[in-house]
């Protein structure tokens, strides 16, 4: 293990005292309680101690982290679960946006663990989900392009995003959202960030543009 | 960390006690009766001049009362009287039994005062109108006539303007009710009356005045529980819910004088779960049930659910109705309470207060958690918090 995820994982230390290291072939593999006291803007304030795994591959940063429940498993209602039993914080693209506002194990847990367990808690006590959820599958991940453009024109938006890819950023262009106007004039913000991850993009566009 | 079974057990039993009528309550709930009863037997009715039989019926007769929810508002208890005057019903009318009953009671100025509308079956006196008594009590008027003490009755039914009798056994089932209860009724009496006299003093001084009508077994609390589970999970949406005669029959049927709640349900749940099959025509795996036929599938779809006192009384007669409606509404309710309150040891302290707070209510689970279960290492929480947070997506498999 190197000295850049140690440095990491102390941090996590000085949040969840609790957390315990085993390292493993794939990578390592984190146990931790989440105690955590999260607070949204116009809704609840909810504390709550989740005991979850973590495992780390050794391509991390690059590969995100997989988060399991440990000694337990999530209520069947609560559909965001994995085939392998991993939560299923959100689809790639956004999971990986969130993850590099704070690019760290702490931040990874408390911009996108905390937050996902915050809405299992949440659609708990309610049965509803505070923040919404994505369709399973690609339906999902379309969901998530509408949104960011806020549109509904999916064609306009992959073709678009498809020649953006291939191309890079180029200024003049027009939006994706399909506003008319030059996408420096219109979601520029939106789309560098989803250009940053063209792999990613690359990989969820080919699910929907035939070659 | 997972909460120890010993514990979650005794908060269950604590939750069904707030769900409980307090024995405060429950004493002042029978001062009112038999107030009512006393008026009753000293009227003076046109044509019968016999015997006026006043007893009560239904869950506060059985032990298995709840405080009402509905709209996340708790209401009031209510508490059923049957009122049986010693006559045939074919010497008589429905019609004629139900409004000596109404003109009786109209002609006591207070009772009056707190009478409702007249209701399908019976006559309801408003209580918490007038004292903040917290209860209402249902009077039904009714003929019987038999040597027999469990014989069944008749009840007046008012469809539109018109009356008929109906058929109803009450003492009978509530005979058979016991029966099933007897046993761990024996191992838990006295010392439940030594607690009810320590705690209630000032109601029940010695041990001998708390009445048997206070203890509960296992098998009460379980019902309370199931009864207020099935009120919070189909709140709202009333129309199929399982009906409580169900509910308390088969949880009686399906005991086994498990020694606490959460072995009683554990037991009942996982039994009824085992008839989830009948949904798809499937077989019941395990013989022994099966055998026992307490929920029948029958070879033309219908479903067949007995009332033990009177094997004619199908209580799953409209089950197959809309799709088989009731029945799925019955299994999904079992699914959910299989959740909601079983497999304690595999699940997370959190998620298990999550869920009891959605299924029995917030204020109730907040007063008695701490009493039960002991506090995790008291270790301050990371305060974190979110904004824009993602939405939880699944690959598809």
């Amino acid at each position: 293990m190197n000295n850049f995820i140690e440095e990491q994982i102390q941090t996590v230390r000085n949040s969840y005292p609790s957390l315990a290291l085993i390292n493993s072939d794939s990578g390592c593999l984190l146990t931790v309680a989440l105690h955590f006291t999260a607070s949204v803007a116009n809704k609840e304030t909810i504390t709550a101690n989740f005991n979850v795994k973590i495992s780390i591959p050794h391509s991390y940063p690059e590969e995100l982290p997989k988060v399991f429940p440990s000694g337990y498993s999530l209520d069947q209602r609560f559909e965001h679960t994995n085939a392998d039993g991993s939560f299923c914080l959100a689809v790639p693209l956004e999971e990986r946006g969130r993850f590099e506002v704070e690019p760290s194990l702490l931040g990874f847990i408390n911009n996108l663990v905390v937050p996902f367990l915050y809405g299992y808690s949440y659609f708990l006590k309610y049965g509803e989900h505070p923040f919404g959820e994505r369709e399973h599958g690609n339906k999902g991940i379309l969901d998530f392009y509408l949104e960011t453009f806020a549109s509904s024109d999916a064609r306009t938006v992959l073709t678009s995003l498809y020649q953006f890819a291939i191309h890079g950023y180029r200024a003049h262009e027009k939006c994706p959202c399909g506003s008319g106007k030059k996408v420096l004039k219109c979601h520029k913000k939106e789309l560098k960030l989803l250009l940053k991850n063209k792999e990613l993009l690359m990989s969820d566009l080919a699910q929907f543009i035939p070659r | 960390m997972a909460i120890l079974v010993y514990n979650f057990s005794q908060l269950l039993e604590e939750v069904a006690k707030e769900l409980d009528i307090s024995p405060s309550k429950y004493k002042l709930a029978v001062s009112r009766y038999e107030s009512v009863a006393k008026w009753i037997n000293g009227g003076k009715y046109e044509s019968f001049d016999g015997k006026i039989k006043i007893y009560p019926q239904g869950s506060f007769r059985l032990g298995t009362v709840v405080r009402p929810i509905r709209e996340q508002t708790e209401k009031d208890y209510d508490i059923d009287l049957v009122c049986e005057f010693e006559e045939q019903a074919t010497a008589t009318q429905a019609k004629i039994v139900k409004h000596r009953v109404g003109n009786r009671l109209k002609e006591h100025t207070t009772y009056k005062a707190m009478l409702d509308e007249e209701g399908r079956r019976c006559w309801t006196l408003l209580y918490s109108e007038q004292d903040g008594a917290g209860f209402h009590l249902d009077v039904l008027p009714s003929s019987g006539y038999s040597a027999d003490d469990f014989y069944p009755i008749s009840i007046t039914h008012k469809e539109n303007e018109s009356y008929s009798w109906a058929s109803s056994n009450p003492k009978g089932y509530a005979a058979w009710f016991d029966a099933r209860n007897v046993n761990a009724y024996r191992l838990v009496a006295l010392e439940q009356k030594r607690m009810i006299s320590n705690s209630c003093s000032d109601i029940y001084a010695k041990i001998d005045d708390v009445p048997d009508q206070l203890i509960r077994t296992p098998l009460q609390r379980a019902i309370q529980l199931m009864k207020r589970h099935r009120d919070m999970r189909f709140d709202g949406n009333q129309k199929y819910a399982p009906i409580s005669m169900i509910m308390t029959t088969l949880a009686a049927h399906l005991y086994n004088n498990e020694t606490n709640v959460y072995e009683a349900l554990t037991n009942i749940v996982n039994k009824l779960s085992a008839h989830m099959g009948l949904l798809d025509n499937k077989v019941i795996v395990d013989e022994r049930l099966s055998t026992r036929g307490l929920i029948k599938r029958l070879p033309d779809g219908t479903w067949y659910i007995s009332n033990p006192t009177n094997p004619e009384e199908n209580f799953a007669d409209r089950w197959h109705e809309n799709g088989n409606a009731r029945a799925k509404a019955f299994f999904q309710w079992v699914d959910w309470l299989k959740r909601d309150f079983l497999d304690v040891p595999q699940r997370d302290r959190d998620s298990i207060r999550f869920s009891l707070e959605a299924c029995i209510g917030k204020s109730i689970v907040n007063k008695v958690w701490s009493k039960c279960i002991p506090s995790p290492d008291a270790q301050a929480p990371a305060n974190v918090n979110i904004s824009g947070p993602a939405k939880p997506w699944r690959v598809d498999e």
